[in-house]
């Protein structure tokens, strides 16, 4: 008689963990428009302005010129500060061309270029020729 | 520049501080650079004057208000300054208007003049008893010193 015995070959159960690290996305970047509005852009320069000129000494300046009489008191408040708005959009400018030559240093080299190369500043070429010693233009404005 | 001889200048420490103010940090402004500010500054000032004074002169009045700065403004090209001033313009005069309220006080008192003077007489005389009273109970006395 032959017992024929089956051997059954049982493996030990493999279980591999498979932990799967919790990766947390980046948060998306927020889309930010482009601010078309310049007059926010202005707003924001104006607003750094916290030194403002005496209205007394402004008053002073504007009546060297002796066609100028009387002035109400709230008119060299009103200029001191076109004044400051004026200075804020002349070194402000300035900045934007000290930055697209490269440089963090603001001479009067590129202040002249700036008043020379913009529309704005128009009146105040005649007063750089002068200084600069060029070919004085002898007009007087009366 | 023949005006130059009046020697008239903005104070150089304010326009360096405004200049601070308004520059980015990593920039830096040269002397030079500052006193062609200075100068520009002063010319701006002149011509807006002038304009203003122009614009006064058109509605025939003899004193220039804040309004014809704002007109001036507007011939100039520098529209954008405008709405900016007329907001301080708005903030000048309501503190105008406080302190002409603050003047007023005699008027709102609801007191006649008359009343008014025999309240102040009552408080003199008070005071002329109050003082008569403490020279009285805290006689001055004289001290040897020897």
């Amino acid at each position: 008689m032959a017992d024929q015995v089956p051997v059954t070959t049982q493996l030990p159960p493999i279980k591999p963990e498979h932990e799967v690290p919790l990766d947390a996305g980046g948060s998306p970047v927020g889309n930010m428009g482009t601010n078309s509005n310049n007059n926010n852009e202005l707003g924001d320069v104006f607003d750094r302005i916290k030194t403002h000129f005496p209205p007394a000494k402004v008053k002073k300046i504007m009546q060297t010129d002796e066609d100028i009489g009387k002035v109400s008191q709230a008119t060299p408040v009103i200029a001191g500060r076109s004044l400051e708005f004026f200075i804020a959009l002349l070194v402000k400018k300035s900045g934007e061309m000290a930055r697209g030559q490269g440089t963090k240093r603001i001479t009067a080299e590129i202040l002249k270029k700036t008043i020379l190369n913009d529309e704005k500043f128009d009146f105040l070429r005649e007063g750089l020729c002068v200084e600069e010693g060029q070919t004085q233009p002898e007009e007087e404005s009366a | 520049m023949a005006g130059d001889s009046d020697n008239v200048s903005l104070p150089k420490a304010t326009v360096q501080k405004m200049i601070s103010e308004i520059l980015d940090q990593d920039l830096m402004f040269t002397k030079d650079a500052r006193e062609i500010i200075i100068n520009s500054g002063i010319e701006f000032i002149m011509i807006l004057s002038s304009m203003a004074s122009e614009m006064a002169d058109n509605e025939a009045k003899k004193t220039i208000a804040p309004e014809h700065v704002i007109k001036a403004l507007e011939e100039l090209e520098y529209n954008e300054f405008i709405p900016f001033l007329e907001e301080i313009l708005l903030n000048f005069k309501g503190s105008q208007k406080v302190k002409e309220t603050r003047d007023s006080k005699f008027k709102k008192s609801g007191l006649s003049e008359e009343e008014l003077l025999r309240q102040q007489e009552e408080l003199f005389r008070q005071s002329r008893s109050r003082l008569h009273h403490n020279s009285v109970s805290d006689p001055v006395k004289s001290e040897d010193s020897s």
